[in-house]
């Protein structure tokens, strides 16, 4: 992943805000990280942003616009479709989890985050974006 | 007697734990019982049956009735008594497992302590949350999902928040077994605040 890439992450909790700030301190990734607090707040990011994120991390449950309102919102946008999505809940929800992959995700992750899976997860996304890079 | 030593025994393992001896129930009913932070009792004394000193004792907290036996449908433990037992009745086992916490902090003792912290001043937020939440179910869904990030972290069993947030979404939830599913909760987030508290110091001591 390019390094001037920023992650950004949608994240309402501020114990969740920093489990995966130490998970990325240690996976030693130097991306930075930007943190909103809800779909609408990370709409607002995407739309003002001089340079697209290379990831997003998006919680589900959030207020105002939680994650698959945010994600149905991504949708209406090309450009924004590229960026790939990791989500990051609590619910093991079958039903959860398809209909955000329908949505376009990436990647599904249950907290507490396994940093195992958290790393290969960043692995196989920056792989995809070295792939894609001349694309993107 | 045999049982008093093997009670005495057991608690040589429990430094703050002074041992008194009773063994009437003549002697029991001259006792101010509420002075006792626990109290376990022979199911029969030599002048009391079970009846007897469950009217006496049953509606106070902290008692315990042993025996050698058992009694069909009564929450008696069985002899001997164990020090997993004492614990129980003290509540001195940990609420908390930190396991996460220490895994990912890799040994770097400034982001344990922020976590704590963190943890510290978030759990009596979403326990607030909740009492002021009991009215509504929708608030209560939330707020219960929303302590359960604090639990996670610091290990803490959020069984019962899971069934107050499924419980939050029937509209005609059992009211008696919702409340007491947030009085375990109040309990084992009060239980564990007062245990980051001590967990706090004692990191902050060993970090200086």
């Amino acid at each position: 992943m390019l390094a001037s890439k920023k992650i950004l992450l949608l994240e309402d909790d501020i114990v969740d805000v920093m489990t995966v700030k130490r998970a990325i301190k240690q996976l030693n990734i130097v991306n930075e990280l930007v943190v909103k607090e809800n779909g609408e707040e990370g709409l607002e990011f995407l739309r003002n942003t001089a340079e697209l994120p290379g990831l997003i991390f998006l919680d589900i449950n959030m207020p105002k616009m939680n994650g698959i309102e945010f994600l149905q919102e991504l949708k209406k946008n090309e450009e924004w479709l590229q960026i790939p999505i990791v989500v990051l809940t609590t619910s093991k929800d079958q039903q959860d989890k398809l209909h955000t992959f329908k949505l376009g995700i990436s990647g599904y992750m249950i907290k507490p985050i396994s940093y195992e899976l958290f790393k290969e997860m960043v692995v196989t996304i920056k792989n995809y974006w070295n792939f894609s890079e001349h694309s993107y | 007697m045999v049982d008093i030593l093997a009670i005495k025994r057991v608690l040589k393992s429990f430094e703050d734990i002074a041992l008194f001896v009773c063994s009437t129930f003549n002697d029991l009913q001259n006792l101010d019982l509420s002075d006792y932070d626990a109290i376990i009792s022979d199911s029969n004394l030599a002048d009391a049956d079970y009846i007897k000193l469950k009217r006496h004792m049953g509606g106070l907290a902290n008692v315990q009735f042993v025996s050698g036996s058992g009694i069909a449908g009564e929450p008696i433990w069985l002899k001997p008594i164990n020090k997993e037992n004492i614990e129980t009745l003290f509540c001195f086992r940990s609420v908390m497992d930190l396991d996460y916490i220490e895994n990912l902090a890799q040994g770097d003792a400034d982001f344990e302590i922020d976590m704590i912290e963190t943890a510290l001043r978030i759990l009596p937020e979403r326990l607030d949350e909740m009492k002021k939440s009991i009215e509504s179910l929708k608030d209560l869904k939330l707020a219960a999902h929303r302590t359960k990030s604090s639990y996670r972290v610091c290990g803490i069993d959020a069984t019962a928040l899971n069934e107050v947030e499924e419980m939050s979404e029937i509209d005609f939830c059992n009211k008696v077994q919702l409340e007491a599913l947030l009085k375990s909760i109040y309990t084992t987030t009060t239980k564990a605040i007062s245990e980051l508290e001590t967990l706090l110091l004692s990191r902050v001591k060993k970090k200086n």
